[in-house]
C-alpha cells in the first residue's frame, strides 16, 4: 500500500570532479600539517625563549621575547608576585636566582620551562591556524583549538602553584633528606669547620628537630640554605649561641643540646664574627672588607692541624 | 572504517538531498564539502550502528540546517511556486530529448519540494528518494517511525496537490 503511494522523485548523480568535494578535507589535511609545523617551531621558539636577554638584533629580540613574556604576565596575574619570588635580596645573596618558585625546582621548571614552552607552541600554531582556509578553520573550530591550549597551559599553571604550595610547606616542616649548605655573601660554600657544622646540622634536622616557639636572638643569626632531595630549596637561619633554627617562614626548632654544643663550639671561633649579622646587615653599604672572604680565609687558618669529630 | 569508502559510500546520497533541499548546485556543493569534512573528522566516533549513508545524511541535514538558519532561513519555510527562479543547474545543451525531459522533470520536483515546509521536504527526500527505511529516517531527524509515517503520508499528499496543480 505504502509502496504505491511512493513519489517518483528522479535520481540525481554527482557527476563533477571528486576533488572538488573532497576539497575541504584535502586542506583540512593540509593545514593540520602546517600547524603542527608550527607548533613544533613554536616549542623550540618557547624552549630558547629566555635567550631573549643576550639577543642584540632588536627584532630577534622581539621575536623570542614573545613567550616568555607572556608566560611572565600569565603567571603574575593569576598568581600575583607570589611566583615571582625568585628575585628577593634573601635568595640573590646566596646566588642563587630563579625567576620563578625558588623553593621547588620541579615548580620552577613547570613554570619557567614548560610554561614556556605550551605558550610558544600555543602562539605560533595560532598563527597557522589564521593563515589556514577560513572556511575550513573557522572560528568556532579555533575557539575549541585555542580552548584546548588554553586548559593545557593553565594546568601546567595549577600544577607548578601546587607542586610550590607543597614544598614550602615541607620545607616549613623540614621535611626530606637535607642537604645543607652555609654561604657566604658571594654565594660559595665553604670548606673546613662549616663542612662539620653542615654536616651536623643534616644529621640533626634528619633526625627530626624539635619546633619551639622561642624567644628569638635576631643579632646572632646566620643565613644558610638547605637543599632537600636535590628538588627543594629554602633559606633558614641559625642560631648558635641559642641553638636554635628558624625556618624561611619564621617556624622555629630547638636544636638538641648535643648538636647545638659541638655547633657552638666550632662556630663560635669561625663564623660568628662574621655572618652574625641578621638581615639588617643586608641593607648595610659595602665596605672595604668583604665579610664573606674574611670568613673563609679564617676558616681555612683554623682547619689547619683540627681533628674534626 | 577508511574516509575513501565512507566517501564513496555516500557521495551520492548527500549530494542529492542537498541539491533537492537547496535547488542550487553551487550550494550543494559547498554544504557537501562540509558534510565530507565533518565526517572525516569524526569518522572514529562512528560506530556503525547504523549505515555509512545514514550517518552521512543525518550530518548533511545538519549542515543544512544550520546553514539556513543562520543564512538563508527562506529555505526552511514552504515558498510560493510564483517565487521559486530557474534552477542554477547547467542546462541541457547537446543532450537527447530524453535526457533533456528527464531533467526537466526533475526540476519540476525541486521546484514542487521547495513549496514545502523543510521538515516535510526531509521526510520525502529520505523515504522515496533515499529509500531508507522508518526507522533510519525517524533517526535522521531524531523522531519515531510512527511519527515519520503519518508525516510523510501528509507530505506526500501535499507534494500530489501541488505537483497536479501546477500540471494542469
Amino acid at each position: 500500500m505504502e509502496q504505491e503511494n511512493k513519489l517518483e522523485i528522479p535520481s540525481i548523480v554527482y557527476q563533477g570532479d571528486d576533488k572538488k568535494l573532497q576539497e575541504r578535507v584535502r586542506k583540512f589535511k593540509a593545514g593540520t600539517f602546517r600547524i603542527v609545523l608550527f607548533t613544533i617551531v613554536g616549542f623550540i621558539m618557547g624552549h630558547y625563549s629566555y635567550t631573549y636577554v643576550g639577543e642584540n638584533f632588536m627584532p630577534m629580540k622581539a621575536v623570542l621575547a614573545i613567550p616568555y613574556k607572556l608566560n611572565e604576565a600569565l603567571y603574575v596575574s593569576i598568581l600575583g608576585t607570589d611566583a615571582m619570588v625568585g628575585g628577593t635580596e634573601e635568595y640573590c645573596i646566596f646566588g642563587f636566582f630563579t625567576e620563578f618558585f625558588p623553593h621547588s625546582y620541579l615548580a620552577t621548571f613547570l613554570a619557567e620551562t614548560v610554561s614556556t614552552v605550551l605558550i610558544g607552541g600555543a602562539v605560533y600554531g595560532a598563527l597557522a591556524y589564521f593563515t589556514g582556509d577560513r572556511k575550513v578553520f573557522t572560528m568556532q573550530r579555533f575557539v575549541k583549538f585555542a580552548g584546548c591550549w588554553c586548559i593545557a597551559i593553565l594546568l601546567c599553571v595549577v600544577m607548578a602553584y601546587g607542586v610550590n604550595t607543597k614544598a614550602v610547606a615541607d620545607n616549613e616542616a623540614l621535611k626530606g633528606i637535607p642537604v645543607v649548605r652555609l654561604y657566604d655573601r658571594e654565594g660559595k660554600s665553604d670548606s673546613g669547620e662549616n663542612v662539620v657544622i653542615e654536616s651536623l646540622l643534616e644529621e640533626c634536622i634528619y633526625g627530626g628537630l624539635e619546633q619551639d616557639d622561642l624567644q628569638r636572638d635576631y643579632e646572632g643569626e646566620v643565613y644558610f640554605r638547605i637543599t632537600f632531595s636535590l628538588l627543594r630549596t629554602t633559606v633558614c637561619r641559625i642560631n648558635f649561641r641559642e641553638g636554635y633554627l628558624v625556618a624561611e617562614k619564621g617556624t622555629t626548632y630547638r636544636i638538641p643540646e648535643e648538636y647545638a654544643q659541638i655547633m657552638k663550639g666550632y662556630a663560635e671561633g669561625h663564623i660568628l664574627t662574621d655572618t652574625t649579622e641578621g638581615p639588617d646587615a643586608l641593607e648595610r653599604p659595602d665596605t672595604t672588607e668583604e665579610p664573606g672572604v674574611e670568613m673563609h680565609e679564617k676558616t681555612e687558618e683554623k682547619t689547619r692541624g683540627e681533628v674534626m669529630p | 572504517m577508511k574516509f575513501a569508502a565512507a566517501y564513496e559510500e555516500s557521495r551520492d546520497a548527500v549530494w542529492g538531498y542537498l541539491v533537492y533541499m537547496t535547488k542550487d548546485t553551487a550550494l550543494a556543493e559547498d554544504l557537501s564539502q562540509e558534510v565530507f569534512l565533518r565526517m572525516f573528522l569524526h569518522l572514529d566516533k562512528f560506530r556503525e550502528e547504523a549505515s555509512v549513508r545514514t550517518w552521512a545524511l543525518r550530518i548533511a541535514r545538519n549542515v543544512f540546517l544550520s546553514y539556513a538558519k543562520k543564512k538563508r532561513p527562506i529555505l526552511l519555510e514552504e515558498q510560493e511556486w510564483e517565487n521559486l527562479g530557474e534552477s542554477r543547474s547547467s542546462s541541457g545543451g547537446n543532450l537527447p530529448e530524453e535526457e533533456i525531459l528527464k531533467r526537466e522533470q526533475a526540476e519540476r520536483v525541486r521546484q514542487c519540494l521547495m513549496c514545502l515546509e523543510e521538515q516535510e521536504r526531509t521526510v520525502l527526500l529520505l523515504r522515496d528518494f533515499e529509500e531508507l527505511t522508518y526507522e533510519e529516517v525517524g533517526k535522521i531527524m531524531d523522531l519515531s517511525p510512527e511519527v515519520i509515517k503519518s508525516r510523510i503520508y501528509r507530505a506526500r499528499q501535499k507534494f500530489r496537490r501541488i505537483y497536479g496543480q501546477e500540471e494542469s
